[in-house]
């Protein structure tokens, strides 16, 4: 679906919208887990899963840092954007180290692209990504510059 | 893990499906036969000789929950046991494992393990997307496999210090090798200019990374005794795989386990787990190997591959592929079917399966124009879903 195509498309490989409902915490707030047994972090949630480390399955919800540094950066202009991000093509998009040590995938917004490079400094931003295939807009982490 | 006393498993024949790009007239299950029946011909065996079969696809583009049904019911093999393996680009790895177990097992002797890539299958916009192993956050935030191999490359050219000039260098090479076989996809035209293959935009880009295509692959495997009976030349086959985590972000000093702990996205520590083990099983050292066939999906991934697989040490491989090692005539001749950049990229089709076509090809001296001299040791690399798939196998006299 996009402006060319308003209309809703039935697809096979559709996600249901309770799958974004489900995951709305680590998509709005970087919601990870804290292993309640050995204290590691972990992103994505474990939630309901087991630690890797330690093996246990009690795991507190935990925040990632919302600050960190760009390790490395694809400026995507191959022309394949994702579904539903056509319109935001050519994204910046980005590993991210966060101050808290959890790398992350994602992409830097609000600003040209040679401004990011390895080492920039980023802070998390909550923005409009992409329609769910009930159409509502989805939402959730974007990183801008931390100046 | 236990070096295990068992039957040995001998690859007796391979084919592969031919280059082209689509094959629209044919649905999954006739295209695949072509390819099967001329599999089992070279053994001199026929489908009711196969004791067990196994499948890899991709069920993004092979809409079926059960093909292993499917594919007996084709093939005519009902009711042997026919296992389908849906584990991305190197699925067929994981087939081969499955009936290697079955062979040495000695519980059958004859097996073999098919492999099917038909995008045309599916409406490929729509594939796309999903394609990989997407957890949580990446895929539902626009983040695709593509995405995941571009920032690697960027990551391990920036740790390496190294500029595209190397990934041309690999791609050329790609080219050449392809130019001279006759089942790759570039086989023909003239060779990419140097101007083309460091173009610093997406067309250079394009021309430094995989390109994809249909296939159908097969693989006939036999025990010792069958070989030594259809008086095949034998060549010896092990086969080994790791996982690494699924999300991209954990391929940074990952603490769920202390191999991985200390390596980033540049380094591929579950490709040295695999290595090692089947190398054990193999009886074989890095230092043994005489071709390698590794999963270039970008020309950074095939030189992380040589470095992880042992046969340079981290951070070489770029150097080793300036310096013309992998050349037919260099250290190590690499990718010499013209891997995925120039024999392209068929996924679950063949992306592991065409590596043993290739290096069985060359072990029995059947790799014409680009035959390498008196190889006896081979490897093949390939890589699922972003290397949260390993595997490794390792074909000799
Ligand atoms: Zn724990």
């Amino acid at each position: 679906m996009n402006s060319q195509f308003p209309e809703l498309v039935p697809r096979l490989e559709s996600y249901a919208t309770i799958k974004t409902w489900r995951e709305r915490h680590g998509r709005y707030r970087m919601q990870g887990s804290r292993c309640k047994k050995c204290n590691e972090i972990w992103f994505p949630s474990r939630d309901a899963l087991i630690c890797p480390k330690c093996q246990s399955r009690e795991f507190i919800p935990y925040e990632c840092a919302r600050t960190g540094e760009v390790l490395t950066v694809q400026h995507e202009i191959m022309g394949y954007p994702a579904m539903g991000y056509g319109e935001l093509s050519p994204r910046k998009i980005v590993m991210i180290k966060l101050d808290d040590g959890v790398t992350i995938i994602s992409e830097v917004v609000d600003c040209a692209a040679e401004e990011v490079k390895p080492g920039t400094k980023v802070k998390m931003a909550f923005r409009k990504h992409k329609r769910e295939e009930n159409g509502c807009w989805m939402y959730g982490y974007k990183f801008v510059l931390n100046k | 893990m236990q070096k295990p006393n068992f039957k040995k498993v001998v690859l007796a024949s391979a084919a592969v499906s031919g280059p082209e790009r689509s094959v629209l007239g044919l649905g999954y299950r006739q295209f695949i036969m072509k390819t099967v029946l001329e599999a089992l011909d070279k053994a001199k065996l026929t489908v009711k000789d196969v004791e067990v079969g196994s499948i890899s696809y991709n069920e993004r583009n092979i809409t079926e929950g059960a093909l292993g049904c499917v594919m007996a019911d084709a093939l005519g093999m009902v009711p042997i046991p026919f296992v389908s393996i849906s584990q991305a680009c190197a699925g067929g790895a994981i087939c081969s494992d499955i009936i290697w177990n079955y062979l040495v097992s000695g519980r059958y002797k004859i097996g073999i393990v098919l492999g099917l890539n038909k995008p045309d299958n599916f409406d490929f916009r729509d594939a796309m997307g999903p394609i990989g192993n997407y957890c949580d956050y990446d895929f539902m935030l626009g983040f695709t496999h593509e995405n995941y191999g571009h920032l690697r490359s960027e990551w391990y050219k920036q740790k390496y210090n190294y500029t595209d000039s190397v990934a041309a260098k690999w791609a050329w090479q790609c080219h050449w090798y392809a130019r001279r076989n006759p089942m790759a996809l570039a086989n023909s035209g003239p060779m990419p200019t140097d101007e083309q293959l460091n173009d610093p935009g997406p067309a250079g880009y394009r021309a430094r990374t995989a390109t994809g295509r249909n296939m159908a692959s097969c693989l006939v495997f036999v025990t010792e005794d069958v070989a030594e009976k259809l008086k095949i030349e034998p060549t010896y086959f092990n086969v080994s795989y790791a996982h690494r985590p699924v999300y991209i972000g954990n391929h940074f000093g990952y603490t769920g386990d202390e191999r991985f702990a200390p390596y980033d996205m540049a380094e591929q520590p579950a490709i040295k787990i695999a290595a090692e083990e089947a190398y054990k099983i193999a009886g074989i050292t890095a230092d043994k190997i005489d071709i390698a066939q590794v999963h270039d999906l970008s020309s950074y991934d095939g030189m992380m591959a040589l470095e992880w697989l042992g046969i340079v040490p981290p951070g070489q491989g770029g150097k080793f592929t300036a310096e013309g090692h992998t050349s037919i005539e260099g250290k190590c001749p690499t990718n010499t079917d013209g891997g995925a950049i120039a024999f392209a990229h068929s996924s679950a089709g063949g992306d592991f399966s065409s590596k043993i076509y290739e290096n069985w090809l060359q072990l029995t001296g059947k790799a014409g124009e680009r035959q390498v001299k008196n190889p006896k040791v081979t490897v093949a690399q390939a890589y699922g879903t972003h290397h949260s798939l390993d595997v490794v196998g390792i074909l000799k006299k």
